[in-house]
């Protein structure tokens, strides 16, 4: 039996603002990883453009005209689950919450695609740098991705079950699914637009 | 019903009860077994370590006893790739599977939530995730030693490009990445239910000023693990992607057309690395400020300063990491910069100092066991950060870098202090955790030859490092002019050996403690943290009734407290007399 | 005073030796005061008998102390070190001899497990049929700027000059330097301070101080083999770079 450290008081709202704790630092941490991430690839891009030279490297111009129109369809895709997710938080109904869930698994499959029409055309991670970036950054965003849709048709799942799924909870996947959005967003821009 | 029917049900029964331990939510056992994980641990490590030594004293020479079991192919000799498994391994181990689970895991679950008067941490599934993860860390590492290619050798810095598919072809090397990565989630995971669990689970009148210092300790690592584990974590990643799938990010030279930089990797590593050196130390830091209190009979001297200190080390941490690089061709702006920080960050360190020094001043010192493993931290952290700023300074660091004054150096302050507080910590709270007193006596005599052997196993590899030998070296009479350096490695060995029998008294104590030791009441060392008020063991919810705080942790010498309830301390719900 | 530290034949490196007496004289002094403190305090201060006295040193005294604990560190020892290293760093370490005639230019290729060393010749220039190529065997002139360019084949390696003070890691893919002026001319070790694999251990080479008409014997010497045994069609031997102009 788990015991809740709180047993007194409006326990509700009290273990709401824990999770809501919880959660700031969780996502800190992730932040901080992808941040990681992302200072790894500038400082790449920098020292391999320092000499004037142009990005992406000779060898790899193509890379990112393959690649950008999946990332827009992606970017769409991550941008409609994020606002099922922020329906769901609101009303924690399983329309919402499978919406939410399908737009997870479309992004992780756009994903998917990707890596294969690169790898068809002979794109591999071992091509330079970067298509190291890219798939580097990418996979790792596809694992988490991965996790939130998980996150999410567990969910769906047990709403349409009749289960009652607590605010809180729906809330604090939403969140995770907005922070994956706004991380895809983060990294999208720094690959493609940069 | 039947008998088949009883049976079953029995089995099931006894089955969820098996798994109700083994997955247990309550704080109080997850601590434990981070406990006994980080115990085992530190003993393979350790004897990892007397192994390293034997080949430093007596080079070429095959170990005794162990030697032609452990390796026959070279008829028990240490051979040269094996010393670099060897030093990979514990330091590895060290500093990843025993500290950390020990200190944090293990100290860090069990006392929170009753120093804060919680009944659990704020996410006790999450706790439970948090230790099995770190198992899965130990069995990934484990299977590492067995590839077929060798274990991990590039050391547990792993720097590229030895830690490639260019230096480390086979599997060990990717095994350890990802056995790190575990260890790393698992580390995040705890820091979130840390970091929550003080912000928002304190007892009713426990302002964050009237939290004992202890928690100031494991909530700063906390904050230090949220934000610095994942850089290593991204690191991680990188590595793992150049040795799975090829990827260029760290590889680079004349024979392989990559464009990676291998110091890319270092900055991630480092700027992990430095806070990670503060991540096992403030929690030693928080438990020796609480204890010097409790043993000197008053409160802890500049409770405000300390905590301020401790802020100040903590936001320092971050910025100070570039002076592990001091010799890859930084810029001299870099390179000044970087001094001056590391230089400032020993100031707040020095009033750490100050706190505990001031403690003692005027007090009534009882030399317990846990106080003097408490003293024992405040020797050698002062020996062992003083010999930081030889480091710190880019113009002798030069010379010193990657030699053994580094060693010296990092084992003083990372391995002898944060041991002493591991053991202060184990002697202070055995009673709370098993419900019995350690002997005070085997207390003592292993407090004095760990003591001692730990100055002078480390305090003699500063000789060595101002001597110039170079660290990582299987035989170090290779170069002729370390050769007269061997008598001294010759007494770095035996007081390393001394030391390692020693901790067998240790482990006397604390076994037969478990079972004969006498029981041990509520409040066997009359302080007045939360912990403290309930029974040795506390009962599975902590707390019959939530307390509510109404003074500080250190109320001990208090004459109107002494005056209205006859004794010294003070409870902390007990509010101050007026 | 005494530290044990190996013989020093360069003509900086006594600064090293200076910075590394000023540290240990001041942190052994405020360490035993330190010690002092915690001495006095653990034979004068032991209860039961004596009583503790109730301070917070939250007052005035508390935060004077501090103060006065935390300056002595900073204006006793932080500052003073970092001021005059890093004078010393600007003037010694990081002044490059790039304009310098006299400097002696030679490029280190550090491999697992050995160190090439390659001078530029007569042309003056590297990477020609007349480059002078040695293994292990790094030979330069008394008195004059020794200047190294520095990268490695394969992983991370450290030249380190134990009796020069200094040492400098040779990372593969980028070009790292190391300046030293010897002062006595004699036979010195060359050790790697990087772990680079199993054999890190028995990476060692030997440095050799010549004297002025020695070194030009030599050279001259080597000169005459490398154009001998030159061979264009061995990729292993062209491994040298044109030297990296000062940034």
């Amino acid at each position: 039996m788990t015991v809740r450290a709180q047993d007194s008081g409006p326990a509700l709202e009290a273990r709401a603002a824990t999770v809501a704790v919880g959660l700031v630092v969780g996502f800190a941490a992730l932040v901080m990883t992808f941040g990681a991430l992302l200072l790894a690839y500038g400082l790449v891009r920098v020292q391999a453009t320092a000499e004037g030279a142009a990005w992406p490297p000779a060898g790899e111009r193509r890379l990112l005209a393959v690649a950008w129109p999946f990332a827009l369809a992606a970017t769409l895709t991550a941008v409609l689950g994020s606002r099922a997710a922020q329906l769901a938080s609101r009303n924690s109904r399983a329309p919402a919450l499978s919406a939410a869930a399908l737009a997870g698994w479309g992004f992780v499959a756009i994903q998917v695609l990707t890596a294969r029409h690169l790898l068809a055309l002979g794109i591999r991670p071992s091509s330079g740098l970067a298509a190291s970036v890219l798939y580097a950054l990418g996979t790792f965003h596809a694992l988490h991705a991965t996790a939130a849709a998980l996150v999410m048709s567990r969910l769906a799942i047990r709403s349409r079950c009749g289960e009652v799924v607590r605010t809180t909870t729906v809330r604090a996947a939403a969140a995770f699914v907005h922070l994956v959005t706004a991380l895809w967003l983060v990294i999208g821009l720094a690959v493609f637009v940069w | 019903m039947t008998r088949r029917t009883r049976t079953t049900r029995a089995i099931r029964t006894t089955l969820g009860s098996v798994l109700d331990v083994v997955f247990s939510r309550d704080h109080k056992v997850i601590g434990k077994q981070f406990l006994w994980l980080g115990l085992v641990f530190l003993a393979v490590a350790g004897a990892l370590a007397m192994l390293i030594r034997w080949q430093l004293a007596h080079p070429g020479v095959p170990v005794p006893v162990v030697g032609r079991w452990l390796f026959p192919g070279s008829g028990g000799v240490v051979g040269p790739a094996t010393y670099t498994v060897l030093f990979t391994m514990h330091g590895t181990i060290m500093i990843f599977f025993a500290i950390t689970p020990i200190l944090i895991g293990g100290f860090g679950n069990f006392c929170l939530p009753l120093m804060l008067g919680a009944r659990d941490m704020a996410f006790p599934v999450l706790n439970t995730l948090s230790f099995w993860t770190m198992f899965a860390a130990t069995a990934v590492l484990t299977a590492s030693f067995f590839a077929p290619l060798g274990p991990p050798a590039a050391g547990w810095t792993a720097y590229p490009t030895l830690s490639t598919a260019i230096g480390a072809p086979g599997v060990a090397q990717t095994l350890w990445v990802v056995a790190i990565y575990l260890n790393g989630a698992s580390s995040v995971m705890g820091a979130v239910n840390y970091i929550t669990t003080v912000v928002r689970l304190r007892a009713p009148g426990m302002g964050f000023m009237r939290m004992p210092l202890t928690v100031w300790g494991f909530w700063m690592a906390a904050i230090l693990n949220a934000l610095f584990v994942p850089v290593l974590a991204a690191g991680a990643v990188l590595l793992f992607f150049d040795r799975v799938f090829g990827t260029r990010f760290f590889i680079a030279g004349s024979t392989v057309k990559a464009g990676g930089d291998p110091v890319l990797y270092q900055h991630l590593f480092w700027i992990f690395g430095h806070p990670e050196v503060y991540i096992l130390i403030l929690p030693a830091w928080g438990i020796v400020g609480d204890l010097l209190s409790f043993f000197s009979r008053k409160p802890a001297y500049g409770y405000r300063i300390t905590v301020g200190s401790l802020i100040a080390i903590e936001i320092l941490s971050g910025v100070v990491y570039g002076h592990h690089m001091f010799t890859t061709g930084l810029s001299p702006l870099l390179g000044q910069g970087f001094m001056l920080l590391t230089m400032i960050i020993s100031v707040p360190s020095v009033l750490l100092g100050v706190g505990w020094l001031g403690t003692l001043w005027r007090g009534s010192i009882r030399l317990t066991t846990p106080m003097l493993f408490a003293l024992g931290l405040v020797f050698v952290f002062g020996v062992g950060g003083f010999t930081g700023l030889f480091l710190a300074d880019v113009l002798s660091d030069v010379y010193l870098h990657d030699t053994y004054f580094v060693v010296g150096h990092f084992h003083l302050t990372m391995s002898a202090a944060v041991l002493m507080g591991a053991f202060a910590a184990i002697h202070f709270w055995f009673p709370k955790m098993f419900g019995r007193m350690l002997d005070e006596r085997l207390g003592q005599v292993h407090f004095a030859i760990t003591f001692v052997t730990l100055l002078t196993t480390f305090g003699l590899q500063l000789v060595l490092g101002l001597g110039g030998m170079p660290r990582r070296l299987v035989d170090p009479s290779a170069y002729a002019f370390l050769r007269p350096l061997l008598p001294l490695n010759r007494w770095v060995t035996r007081s390393a050996f001394v030391m390692g029998a020693g901790q067998l008294v240790f482990v006397v104590n604390f076994f037969y403690s478990l079972w004969r030791g006498p029981k041990a009441g509520p409040n066997p060392w009359q302080v007045g943290t939360l912990e403290w008020t309930v029974s040795s063991p506390p009962p599975h919810h902590n707390f019959d009734q939530l307390p509510v705080v109404k003074s500080g942790p250190h109320e001990l010498g208090n004459p109107a407290v002494l005056a209205a309830l006859g004794r010294d301390y003070l409870v902390q719900t007990e509010a101050i007399p007026p | 005073m005494p530290l044990g530290l190996p013989h020093d034949a360069s003509a900086h490196g006594h600064h090293v030796d200076a910075i590394l007496r000023y540290l240990t004289v001041t942190t052994a002094v405020y360490l035993s005061i330190l010690v002092g403190i915690l001495g006095v305090a653990l034979i004068f201060y032991r209860g039961p008998r004596r009583r503790a006295v109730y301070t917070h040193g939250t007052g005035r005294g508390g935060l004077a102390l501090a103060a006065v604990a935390g300056a002595a560190l900073l204006f006793g020892i932080d500052v003073p070190a970092v001021v005059r290293s890093a004078r010393q760093l600007r003037a010694g370490f990081w002044s490059y001899p790039d304009r310098d005639p006299r400097a002696v230019r030679i490029e280190v290729l550090a491999q697992q497990w050995a160190w090439n060393f390659r001078y530029a010749g007569a042309d003056g220039r590297f990477g020609t049929a007349d480059d002078i190529l040695t293994l292990n065997d790094l030979r330069v002139p008394v008195d004059r700027p020794v200047y190294l360019q520095l990268t490695s084949k394969d992983v991370v390696h450290s030249l380190y000059l134990p009796n020069f003070r200094t040492k400098v890691d040779a990372i593969p893919g980028t070009i790292t330097r190391l300046w030293f002026e010897p002062k006595e001319t004699g036979l010195f070790e060359i050790a790697c301070a990087q772990h680079c694999g199993t054999w890190h251990y028995r990476m060692r080479g030997e440095l050799t101080v010549l004297d002025e008409a020695a070194f030009t014997t030599w050279t001259a010497r080597a000169a005459e083999d490398a154009r001998l045994r030159f061979d264009p069609t061995d990729s292993e031997a062209h491994d040298g770079w044109a030297w990296m102009p000062a940034p």
